[in-house]
């Protein structure tokens, strides 16, 4: 189970690249917290460029978050909040970390690494580059 | 919901080995097994309808630095208006 950050899913959804591979060939693998969501559609002006309606929106993210990767709710991670906020200066990364710190994983994928203080982190939580993600599920080409 | 009964052709052999590999693979009947294959063909397809419907969304020579600005932008201004 990999944890994929804001940058990584907003990769996914408007761009067409090895993010899209990796993530469309390895099913039940990509977790996020709901908030990662709720935050990309808030902002949804910013990418969308009016190609959707909110309504058609809400409904391909809802078949994302479906297939491709899975919003854990916030009960599930909000008890690790106040421990990820002592590992971590972003208040936006707080969830992320938490979920990480709640279930077993095999790491945060972002794009991001250096946002990330490393040594506070580890051996806790695992940060991973889209290599490192690449080595640990290698993708067909098709 | 109401049920269908299917019936298909397979030739002997291929339902033997069918049948052979069925309980391995943690099936109780061919029932079962077909039920799941159904499924899985079914989301399959879903999923490539996914990511013809994300065509809309695609914006091209995008980079993944160019997301984490993006990203951090408009953390920056949410910060900003609080």
């Amino acid at each position: 189970m990999i944890i994929v950050d804001t940058n990584v899913i907003m990769a996914f959804l408007i761009t067409k690249g090895i993010t899209e591979k990796i993530i469309t060939q390895h099913r039940d693998t990509f977790i996020t917290p709901d908030h990662c969501f709720n935050e990309i559609w808030k902002h949804r002006n910013r990418w969308n460029n009016r190609n959707y309606s909110d309504t058609e929106l809400r409904n391909v993210m809802g078949k994302v978050s479906r297939l491709f990767i899975y919003p854990v709710s916030k009960d599930v991670y909000s008890q690790f909040e106040k421990e990820a906020s002592k590992l971590i200066d972003d208040i936006y990364d707080i969830p992320i970390v938490a979920l990480a710190l709640a279930v077993e994983n095999d790491g945060i994928w972002t794009y991001d690494t250096k946002h990330f203080k490393k040594e506070k982190l580890s051996p806790k939580i695992r940060l991973l580059s889209t290599r490192e993600v690449l080595e640990l599920h290698p993708t067909k080409s098709k | 919901m109401g049920e269908t009964q299917v019936i298909f052709r397979v030739d002997e052999q291929m339902l033997r080995k069918l049948d052979s590999t069925i309980e391995v693979s943690g099936f109780k009947t061919r029932n079962e097994w077909f039920r799941n294959a159904v499924r899985a063909f079914l989301e399959d397809m879903e999923r490539r309808n996914v990511i013809r419907e994300l065509r809309k969304l695609t914006v091209k020579g995008m980079t993944e630095e160019d997301i984490v600005k993006m990203v951090n932008e408009w953390r920056r201004n949410g910060k900003a208006g609080k």
